[in-house]
């Protein structure tokens, strides 16, 4: 099995071209292009789809190259949504405020996140980052007048009425967290945070403070997906509790997953094709969480390092440069 | 007995170190010192707490009594990377590559600073390290190797030129021979006598007695976690008490 992470060392270290890097952004004028002139639902879906793809950029410029699984990472998104919709659906406050102060509340949180989990190491960090989406869950039901409970909020008022619009600012936010992740994992901190996932104590004992850089790391990542929540909390004109069930950390996984975690590009198409494909299997909610969750065990058992960009990998290797050298240690 | 000249302060000073695991005294009141551009050798059986010595002396394990001080600085209850910073550094007996990462990539995460953002300076900076301390262990053609690929005898290495990536002014090696055969033991032996010229002052814990005391002056017997010996070579290979413990007269004839 070809290792994901076998890229070529230049790619991998700063340097390379910079086209040969950020290629993959030119997926998002794309999209762009496919949602101004479709239909409406196509323009939707791709709202959304383009929304999960946030999300899971966020999670994979975090978890995909540390090693540490952030089971919780939909809390971050959920915070700022919520913090958006009280203020303008409640308090009537402009999007200018509500969306900067939805995107500060989750970085709050991430604050106190990472500073509570990130010296815990193992399954454990997992099950702790599990464990504070369901507690904020129980604070929507307790303060359920305010946050209003099982309901969620209504009422929060769209930014724009053509959804074509929508669908530019999100594509925006994506294009720019795309970049910044790319960048980031391929810069020093990313070298340091495959470390981490390599060996955290050995890290440490080259003089490495990991806390510190899994701290600022996280910090990141969640203001990724907490940007797209916030405006989430606008186009969608409400938020419902269901955003911090673990099960949309677990799709924001499996997109990446299918994807080829750690590799920033792969989670995007993966998130817009299962988000398409989701609209096909729309009469049959249940049985596609199924089919999800049973095709993310399969892909960790068969294929750990993902499907799409393993596959498209392999496939440049084959045909498009047959005398490049591969990956350093060959396949 | 001791070889320790008692005019300048220790580099290193140990100091009634003890390290209890529930009933268990891995060490036991352990003092000793060690000066600057030292090279010195660890020794003792399994389970004598060399290791565990390693871990206090690196932050890894908190002593339950006892003190150290490097370069005139307490140091115990630092965590492990701010010891390895103020120049205190360590290799493991089982390496430790970390997997996914190519050979340059390894070197390189040695020589980084905790400054999370760097715009591209640093890490081409810490990659012409990375070359310099490839050609010192002879890492050179395997740059570009994925880590976990390569055999015993180059990640011994590797494991070496990655703790002075650090640009550490005391090292401890944790039995750099360990699985090696005789012509790789030769090459890293080369590389550990050429740090020592450099004026590194190195403390070696190893087994493999030949090959040790070609490299160390001055020799120290761990033995149920106790400092037992001290001294030369040969006043060590001459120590019944050792022979006792730990060499065993064929073992004390490599000394000799």
């Amino acid at each position: 099995m070809s290792d994901l992470r076998q890229t070529t060392p230049e790619a991998r270290l700063g340097g390379g071209h910079a086209l040969r890097r950020y290629w993959s952004v030119l997926l998002v004028p794309l999209i762009g292009l496919i949602g101004w002139f479709g239909s409406q639902p196509v323009t939707i879906t791709l709202l959304y789809g383009a929304t999960w793809a946030i999300y899971t950029v966020g999670y994979d410029m975090f978890s995909g190259f540390s090693g540490r699984v952030n089971l919780g990472y939909a809390m971050f998104p959920a915070t700022a949504a919520y913090v958006t919709a009280v203020l303008s659906a409640r308090l009537k406050f402009s999007p200018a405020i509500s969306i900067p102060a939805g995107i500060g509340a989750a970085l709050l949180l991430a604050v106190l996140v990472g500073a509570l989990t990130l010296r815990i190491t193992g399954i454990y960090f997992a099950l702790s980052t599990a464990i504070i989406p369901l507690a904020l869950f129980q604070l929507t039901h307790v303060f359920g007048k305010f946050l209003g409970g099982e309901e969620g909020i209504w009422g929060v008022p769209p930014i724009f009425t053509d959804p074509r619009l929508d669908l530019v600012v999100i594509l925006l936010i994506l294009g720019v967290s795309m970049c910044f992740a790319l960048w980031y994992v391929r810069s020093k901190a990313g070298l340091v945070l495959r470390a981490i996932q390599g060996g955290e104590l050995t890290a440490q004992a080259l003089g490495l403070n990991t806390f510190r850089f899994l701290f600022v790391s996280l910090l990141a990542s969640s203001m990724i997906g907490a940007t797209a929540g916030a405006y989430l909390a606008h186009f969608q004109m409400l938020v419902a509790p269901e955003i911090l069930h673990i099960i949309t950390t677990l799709q924001i996984i499996t997109f990446a997953q299918i994807g080829g975690p750690g590799t920033i590009v792969g989670p995007v198409v993966g998130s817009f094709l299962l988000v398409n494909l989701n609209e096909y299997l729309r009469a049959w909610t249940d049985l596609r969480l199924f089919v999800y969750f049973a095709t993310l065990v399969l892909l960790l058992r068969f294929s750990p390092d993902g499907v799409l960009v393993p596959v498209a990998r392999a496939i440049r290797r084959l045909f498009l440069r047959p005398d490049a050298p591969s990956g350093p240690g060959g396949s | 007995m001791s070889v320790e000249p008692s005019t300048a302060a220790p580099f290193l000073e140990i100091e009634g170190v003890t390290k209890k695991f529930g009933g268990l005294t891995a060490l036991d009141a352990v003092s000793f010192g060690v000066q600057k551009g030292e090279v010195t050798g660890l020794i003792g059986p399994n389970g004598a707490g060399k290791t565990t010595l390693f871990n206090v002396l690196s932050g890894f394990v908190p002593p339950t009594s006892g003190r150290v001080a490097f370069r005139g600085e307490t140091v115990t209850g630092l965590r492990p990377h701010a010891i390895a910073r103020r120049g205190l550094a360590r290799t493991f007996q089982i390496v430790r590559p970390f997997p996914g990462l190519a050979v340059h990539e390894n070197l390189a995460v040695g020589g980084l600073s905790n400054r999370v953002f760097d715009a591209g300076r640093e890490l081409a900076g810490a990659r012409a390290a990375a070359e310099q301390v490839a050609t010192r262990v002879g890492l050179l053609p395997w740059m570009d190797r994925q880590a976990t690929t390569l055999p015993h005898g180059l990640l011994k290495r590797l494991e070496i030129g990655r703790a002075i990536m650090t640009q550490p002014s005391l090292l401890l090696l944790d039995e750099p021979f360990a699985g090696l055969g005789g012509h790789e033991i030769d090459e890293v032996s080369g590389c550990i006598a050429e740090l020592a010229a450099g004026g590194l002052t190195l403390i070696i814990i190893e087994h493999k007695l030949r090959a040790l005391m070609r490299l160390v002056r001055r020799v120290i017997v761990l033995n149920f976690g106790r400092l037992i010996a001290e001294g030369s070579p040969q006043e060590i290979g001459a120590n019944t008490l050792v022979r006792e413990a730990y060499l065993g007269e064929k073992g004390a004839a490599r000394l000799a």
